[in-house]
């Protein structure tokens, strides 16, 4: 029974390098660990000429990376179990024995890379401290196994979960690269005496950037982790605190015993008999219906949102609006208006353009799947609020951000306030503005599944009245409070920075409320209408 | 289009098609997901009433003397009385063209109505406009006694539409279009969760739910658009052109989820191109030419003891039209 559950390891091992794909994987990543594992005795006898107190820091870090490494690396390399648990109760093998063949069949692969890491500190240390790190050596091996197997075990589980496991990936990798940038600035100092003299200026100027990552309560603090006490066992003995190197060994043991226990439960889960659950595909409610109620409002919302994402109509809006501040500031900068107006010109610009381009044509852009929304008599007013929760969604966060950024560039904090208030008229205004011409002034657009760049092509009708007359209507909106900002700005004696905030957020509120009225009464009264307009063009 | 997008783009059932015409275990399948799962679908009509009228007399007042008639009458389970659709001088001009010219009709409760016509007949126009898509220029539709164009919220409660030629909101998945739907109709999200399993496994798109819309071939399009017309379990189903580009296997299996509704109390007016198929499924036809309704009723009175394609060529006067053109008969070369 071993025999046969070896050789099917080392078939499945061997199974990797046939497939040309993950040949290629399989040989970069052993030449990788490869790099690793000889850097890492490199280290070790390089360590040996450090001054006590770095190499006891070095120490501290390198252990907490390997141990987390352990669990980490499989966790984000891993795709499935190379031989997956779930295959072994068909050969009639109990639990236990299932867990003894993991285990058994785990040793021989990738595992294997554990032995020479593991062996990494016998050339720095001497003494009792060698001694402490012989007896470490199978420790960390068991250790490494069981975190590497739950590794795999999260990382499978991650492949159903796009979303989580990117994010698994960026935390792993900003932990990787965090404990580097930690590494390094230890070994500043170390390294500086070795580069050329000439040098002085700049590697004087990164020791000292990096002195904040030196500070001894960062590695105190990682010292106090169970994480990868085992390594750490050598280290507290060869500062004569034999105390604490058996305390790392019986951390170690605790969370060898944790991981296990741990793994065995995943394992239990993982052989639970399962039975075929007719209903649970379709019962899955989709995505954004979950989240929103299920309502007609709801629907409507729902659907925005997912055309938002989905429809390169409404996405092309985003790749310009990066761009508009930059052409704005530049061409304001070679037309000689001062830094300081300049300034204030793109955040208004580019919440009207994400406002406006989203909304102001939106029934049109659903052409004549609009029927839907009359036929279930959809009320107007669920419809508008529907259709501009996006576009609320997206502009309140650019609003605040914005007018973060524009104050930050002003220099003065009392200027966030006209600055918000602008933007705020711009986005609410332009919200109540577009709701109400969507439902009485479509014109043509884009079909649906056509190029966002093309202009639609219907003879006639090119809706450039209607666009100019919704821009200059939404400005209008938020005329006060840019009057009033410009009187701020040109120091006019009152609170006009406040004045602006309040005209702003009026104005704006009041048009959007009443911009959605009046637009949802539109749509009941004119949805067969609207209906009409998209089948004819 | 290629039958292989009917299947699960997964493959999860394996190489077996679902709604592919040519395998007899398709069929099998079909019609027998068919004969288990509609026991389910139409018992709606006969649930919804209550709400229908509660929630609409606190929402508009003025219409609760129209919610009174029209509730009553159905509000016994199983018993589907009175008229579900009264058309009275229904009438749309395009500019100087009549389409639509004073179309009368009445289909009581319970019906599978059929509706034919050629070409530009107008059978669209008047579908639309009684299902309040297009508004006429004359005349009344009412719906179990609700007018659909005075009172629409109250009428399209009862009304579930397939309209043919206009888009959906296809960048949606199947779920999600389900979804959407029944959220539209106000339905609760477990009501809706239920009805999108029910009616995905009735229509034999359970393994496309989570595929685009957009991806779906034409007839897949089509049944779900019939799905999302049933999901709030309407009174009244309007379907123009259910049955184009629908494969026979399909075909079968909606037309048996159709007869079960019709069998419950709820009424069907479909229009069709396949005189066959209107003349094997429907107890009753209009026949509507050049704007005119031609001929209405029971399907024995309309055909007397004929087939309905001779029938309605003669109605439609189609005859004429294979006259002239000799020639076509002397050839050029």
């Amino acid at each position: 029974m071993v025999a046969e559950l070896l050789r099917l390891k080392v078939r499945l091992l061997f199974n990797a390098l046939r497939e040309r794909n993950s040949a290629v994987w399989t040989v970069i990543g052993l030449l990788l660990a490869g790099l690793g594992i000889v850097g890492l005795w490199a280290g070790a006898r390089a360590a040996v000429a450090l001054d006590d107190v770095t190499r006891g820091r070095v120490v501290v870090i390198v252990s907490v990376m390997l141990a987390l490494g352990a669990f980490v690396v499989p966790l984000v390399v891993t795709r499935a179990p190379s031989l997956d648990p779930r295959a072994l109760p068909l050969f009639g093998m109990r639990t236990s024995g299932i867990a003894g063949a993991v285990l058994l069949t785990t040793l021989v692969g990738p595992a294997l890379l554990f032995v020479p890491i593991a062996i990494a500190p016998l050339s720095l240390w001497t003494g009792p401290a060698a001694d402490s790190a012989t007896r470490a050596i199978p420790l960390i091996i068991v250790e490494g196994v069981f975190a590497a197997l739950l590794g795999v075990v999260v990382g499978s589980a991650l492949r159903h979960r796009p979303a989580a496991s990117v994010l698994v990936r960026v935390v792993a990798a900003a932990l990787l690269l965090a404990g580097f940038v930690l590494l390094v600035a230890q070994l500043a100092p170390v390294i500086a005496e070795h580069l050329p003299g000439s040098w002085w200026h700049v590697t004087l100027s990164v020791v000292l950037a990096l002195a904040p990552l030196r500070d001894p309560r960062i590695s105190e603090a990682l010292d106090g982790t169970p994480i990868g006490a085992l390594w750490r066992a050598p280290l507290h003995q060869s500062e004569g605190r034999a105390d604490l190197a058996q305390q790392d060994f019986g951390i170690a043991v605790l969370v060898i015993a944790v991981l296990a226990g741990v793994w065995f439960a995943t394992l239990v889960y993982a052989l639970r008999p399962t039975r075929r659950i007719q209903r649970e595909r379709a019962a899955l409610v989709p995505g954004r219906f979950r989240v929103l109620p299920s309502t007609p409002l709801g629907a409507v919302a729902a659907r925005s949102f997912i055309y938002w994402a989905r429809d390169p109509r409404y996405r092309v809006v985003f790749l310009v609006l990066p761009v508009v501040p930059v052409v704005t500031l530049l061409a304001m900068y070679i037309g000689g208006i001062p830094w300081g107006i300049s300034v204030l010109v793109p955040l208004p610009l580019v919440v009207m353009l994400l406002t406006w381009s989203t909304l102001h044509n939106d029934v049109a852009y659903d052409s004549t799947a609009v029927w839907a929304h009359l036929a279930a008599q959809t009320r107007g007013v669920d419809d508008r609020i529907g259709r501009m929760l996006p576009t609320l969604a997206v502009g309140a966060p650019v609003v605040v951000v914005g007018t973060a950024l524009t104050t930050w560039a002003t220099g003065n904090v009392f200027m966030a306030p006209a600055i918000f208030g602008m933007s705020a008229a711009v986005l609410l205004g332009g919200i109540g503005i577009s709701s109400l011409f969507s439902a009485r002034f479509p014109y043509p657009a884009t079909r649906p599944g056509d190029d966002p760049f093309l202009q639609p092509q219907v003879p006639g009708v090119s809706g450039g009245g209607v666009q100019v007359g919704s821009i200059l209507l939404t400005f209008l909106v938020a005329a006060p409070a840019i009057a009033a900002c410009v009187f701020y700005v040109n120091r006019v004696p009152g609170p006009w920075n406040w004045v602006s905030l309040l005209a702003g957020c009026l104005a704006g509120l009041l048009v959007m409320v009443v911009g959605i009225r009046v637009g949802g009464a539109t749509f009941d009264r004119r949805a067969p209408e609207l209906l009409e307009f998209a089948t004819q063009h | 289009m290629d039958p292989d997008r009917d299947l699960t783009p997964s493959g999860r059932s394996g190489p077996g098609g679902r709604s592919t015409a040519a395998r007899p275990g398709a069929v099998r399948r079909g019609s027998g997901s068919v004969a288990t799962r509609t026991s389910v679908v139409p018992p709606p009509p006969i649930e919804k009433p209550s709400p229908v009228a509660s929630t609409e007399v606190a929402r508009i007042p003025k219409a609760s003397q129209a919610v009174g008639r029209t509730t009553r009458p159905t509000a016994q389970p199983g018993v589907a009385s009175g008229i579900a659709l009264s058309v009275h001088d229904l009438t749309k001009r395009f500019g100087g063209v009549t389409a639509v010219d004073s179309v009368d009709l009445e289909i009581p409760a319970g019906t599978f109505y059929g509706f034919v016509g050629p070409n530009g007949a107008g059978k669209t126009t008047t579908l639309s406009m009684i299902t309040g898509l297009l508004r006429p220029d004359h005349g009344v539709v009412k719906i179990h006694g609700v007018d659909v164009w005075r009172n629409p919220a109250v009428a399209k409660r009862a009304l579930g539409i397939l309209p043919d030629q206009l888009r959906l909101f296809d960048r949606l998945t199947g779920a999600e279009f389900l979804h959407h739907a029944g959220a539209l109709r106000g339905l609760d999200r477990d009501t809706v969760a239920h009805r999108v399993d029910d009616l995905s496994a009735a229509f034999g798109l359970r393994y496309s739910l989570e595929r685009f819309v957009s991806d779906y071939s034409a007839g897949m399009v089509k049944k779900i658009a019939i799905a999302a017309a049933m999901i709030h379990s309407p009174r009244l189903l309007v379907l123009d052109e259910p049955f184009e580009s629908v494969d026979p296997v399909s075909t079968v299996a909606v037309i048996g989820i159709l007869e079960k509704y019709a069998a419950a109390g709820g009424t069907v007016l479909l229009s069709s191109h396949s005189m066959g198929l209107i003349e094997r499924t429907c107890d009753s036809v209009a026949i509507i030419a050049d704007g005119r309704m031609l001929a209405a009723g029971p399907i024995a009175e309309v055909l007397r003891g004929e087939t309905l394609e001779t029938r309605f060529v003669e109605l439609a006067g189609g005859a004429t039209a294979v006259e002239g053109m000799e020639w076509l008969q002397s050839f050029s070369d």
